[in-house]
């Protein structure tokens, strides 16, 4: 569950200083388990998104999640807490071209100190899930857009987070692909995990259970 | 991240680089083939020279100015403890001993006179050119024939103190055919011999009675078997004085004579190679040099060498043909060679890691999104360089496993080239490279190599593990 208390985020200082998050708080509720964050560019979303997942400090304010205060905890601690609780989908991917499926799939297991035997099957089970089977030992640079956004979804997945968050998953997709990814999210979210998906395109923010609009760093709805 | 998945990491790092990292290994590999090899030909011919010049007493012949110094004979029985003092030597390679023996003696300027109760006589021309010529052809003729004019006078003057320690001297006819004395000139004067060259003044004898004369012939001094040895007993049995004073006095011990110093000054003034060895000078040496012979039981190439240089420095002659010379030659030949070498090695070292610097801050630089999102996904910060020194500690091993291979075989295989080097030019010691030497190169080389790469991949990737992970997944 994620609780935001009057959440701040400012940048820079003095003439350059931009307020990124204003003041913000919410509460998930038990049944809203996909959220999504909406909003214009420069509103503040991918602010918002980065410090739920403890990858950006806030200014002030509080930030729990499953009752942690994620602001106060120290480098290393975020660390653990990132592996252990936060999956991500960037919009850029971020996947290592030279790497196959399986080997980016296995990096957060890696991370975690799994084993290599039960990395491989986990990893495995999750490409099998995103249709990614036939490409497993492929190298992602020979992959289209879509599957390597599936490729980064598997990879979010595969230590099974509690909290999965996608920064404009579906930004660098056409709306064919777009659309399948979207509806793993729903899937993901109707498994009982909380999604919380960043998207400046209200159509895919339709089928979150929740819709927080940003607007200069302010909730607006 | 545990070491066990760090590793995996590394090793998928790797693979993303294939072509360069096997440059890499090639090139420390390369650089590695060149060094061992000369670190350990380096270490290999100090350890043998020391360990040969500690192996054996040495022996080193130098001339000592001896002008500041009037020496005088004082002994009767001189035989015995000249050769105490060369039996002393007997273990050393005999060529090593005589080897000074084969130097031509030149007595290019000698100035001998004679002074009978204070009238001075010169030498007589005729005989200075005819032991010249004599002396010349002889003295090639190693070891028994040699003589020099020196080595007359020396022969010639028994010089001893009586009971009541009154100074006299019994002269020989040689003696006096040289000055165009006869014996009723000397006998029961008080004479003088003083000789002086270019090099050494001092007196043969010095206010002595004449108590008796020899008649010898000169044919016989010549063919006098080992009668350089007499020559090297004459300082042994002999007063030394400056300013008039004793400053060094030999006291019989035993068989042999030993120097005693009257007092701790003395010692300063005196040569200290002098009161070092303990055996001796000649005259008759090259140039007019008074020969001394330092004995040295305990010595390193690094005493022997200063020890040389000092002497030299005092302008002070020092043989051409000693074992040490051998050594010299050499040391020398060894210090160019791995001196090149080395340079060699060790500028295809630098490059070597300067290339892996270059190519690794490049390649850190390219996959900065990927190497952050480690951290994204719960790595730790410090797991970035982790990686990294991994990656680089398997490319050293894998450099290791081949320029211990090759760089070892390389190891014996000069071993084979320079003794074979040596002996071609008969330089009297062999080179034995222990394969211990060997090994402790090849491990201390694989140290520093592993210790070099591990802080050029901690220092290229240690800046990436700091920067805040959206900081640097913003850019593009
Ligand atoms: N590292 C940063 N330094 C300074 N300003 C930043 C930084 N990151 C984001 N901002 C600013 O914060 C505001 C919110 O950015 P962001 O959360 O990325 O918006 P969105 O994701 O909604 O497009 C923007 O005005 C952006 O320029
Ligand atoms: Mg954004």
């Amino acid at each position: 569950m994620i609780k935001i208390e009057n959440l701040s985020k400012v940048y820079g200082e003095g003439e350059s200083k931009v307020i990124a998050l204003d003041n913000i708080s919410f509460e998930q509720k038990e049944q809203e388990k996909f959220i999504a964050i909406i909003g214009k560019s420069g509103s503040g979303k991918s602010t918002l998104l980065n410090i739920i997942g403890a990858l950006e400090k806030a200014t002030s304010g509080d930030v729990q999640i499953d009752s942690v205060n994620i602001l106060a905890l120290n480098e290393k601690e975020r660390a653990v807490f990132r592996s252990k609780k936060i999956g991500y989908i960037f919009q850029a991917f971020y996947l290592e071209s030279e790497f196959s499926v399986l080997e980016n799939v296995e990096l957060p297991l890696l991370i975690a100190g799994v084993n290599k035997k039960d990395r491989e099957i986990k990893a495995k089970e999750y490409i099998t899930k995103l249709g990614l089977e036939s490409k497993i030992y492929e190298k992602v640079k020979n992959l289209s857009g879509g599957q390597k956004q599936r490729v980064a979804i598997a990879r979010a997945l595969v230590k099974e987070p509690s909290v999965l968050l996608a920064d404009e998953p579906t930004g660098n997709l056409d709306s064919a692909n777009g659309q399948e990814v979207m509806q793993i999210l729903k899937k993901i979210a109707e498994s009982g995990r909380t999604v919380l998906l960043v998207t400046h395109n209200i159509q895919d923010a339709q089928i979150a259970d929740k819709i927080i609009e940003l607007q200069d760093g302010k909730i607006s709805n | 991240m545990k070491t066990k998945e760090a590793l995996f990491l590394a090793k998928l790092n790797l693979t993303t680089s294939k072509k360069i990292n096997r440059i890499i290994v090639f090139m420390l590999s390369v650089s590695m083939i060149i060094i061992i090899p000369v670190f350990v030909l380096w270490i290999s011919v100090n350890v043998s020279i020391n360990n040969k010049i500690n192996s054996v007493p040495y022996m080193l012949y130098s001339q000592v100015q001896m002008k500041d110094y009037r020496i005088e004979t004082a002994n009767e029985d001189r035989k015995i403890s000249g050769f105490e003092n060369i039996n002393k030597f007997e273990n050393i390679d005999s060529k090593i001993v005589y080897e000074r023996y084969n130097l031509p003696c030149s007595p290019q300027y000698y100035n001998v006179t004679m002074s009978v109760d204070g009238k001075k006589y010169d030498l007589s021309e005729s005989v200075f050119s005819y032991n010249i010529i004599d002396i010349d052809k002889s003295s090639y003729n190693f070891p028994y024939n040699l003589n020099t004019i020196g080595d007359i006078f020396v022969d010639s003057c028994d010089a001893s103190f009586d009971e009541t320690g009154k100074k006299q001297v019994v002269l020989s006819q040689i003696v006096l055919d040289a000055f165009n004395l006869t014996s009723t000139d000397v006998y029961g004067n008080t004479i003088s011999i003083y000789i002086s060259s270019s090099h050494i003044e001092g007196y043969l004898c010095y206010e002595y009675k004449v108590v008796g004369i020899i008649k010898r012939e000169i044919s016989e001094l010549y063919d006098e078997s080992g009668s350089y040895m007499d020559s090297e007993i004459f300082f042994c049995s002999s007063n030394v004085y400056k300013d008039g004073n004793a400053v060094l006095k030999p006291t019989m011990t035993g068989q042999g004579y030993e120097y005693k110093y009257l007092n701790i000054e003395d010692k300063e003034m005196l040569n200290e190679e002098y009161m070092m060895l303990g055996i001796g000078s000649d005259i008759y040496a090259k140039d007019s040099y008074a020969s001394t012979c330092i004995y040295l039981e305990e010595s390193n190439y690094a005493i022997l060498s200063s020890l040389i240089t000092s002497l030299q420095n005092r302008g002070i002659y020092t043989e051409n043909s000693t074992i040490y010379n051998n050594y010299k030659k050499l040391y020398d030949v060894s210090n160019i060679l791995t001196f090149i070498l080395g340079i060699v090695g060790g500028v295809s070292f630098i490059i070597t890691l300067l290339y892996y610097y270059l190519n690794l801050k490049f390649s850190i630089y390219k996959r900065r999104h990927f190497l952050t999102i480690i951290r994204a996904l719960g790595g730790q910060d410090c797991d970035i360089p982790k990686i990294h020194m991994l990656q680089s500690n398997i490319l050293c091993a894998k450099a290791a496993l081949i320029f211990a291979v090759i760089g070892g075989a390389l190891c014996w295989l000069i071993k084979y080239v320079i003794n074979a080097m040596i002996s071609i030019n008969q330089i009297p010691i062999s080179i034995t490279i222990s394969p211990w030497i060997i090994l402790a190169s090849i491990i201390t080389m694989i140290v520093i190599m592993f210790a070099i790469t591990n802080l050029i991949a901690l220092i290229c990737s240690r800046k990436l593990s700091k920067q805040p992970i959206m900081s640097i997944l913003k850019t593009q």
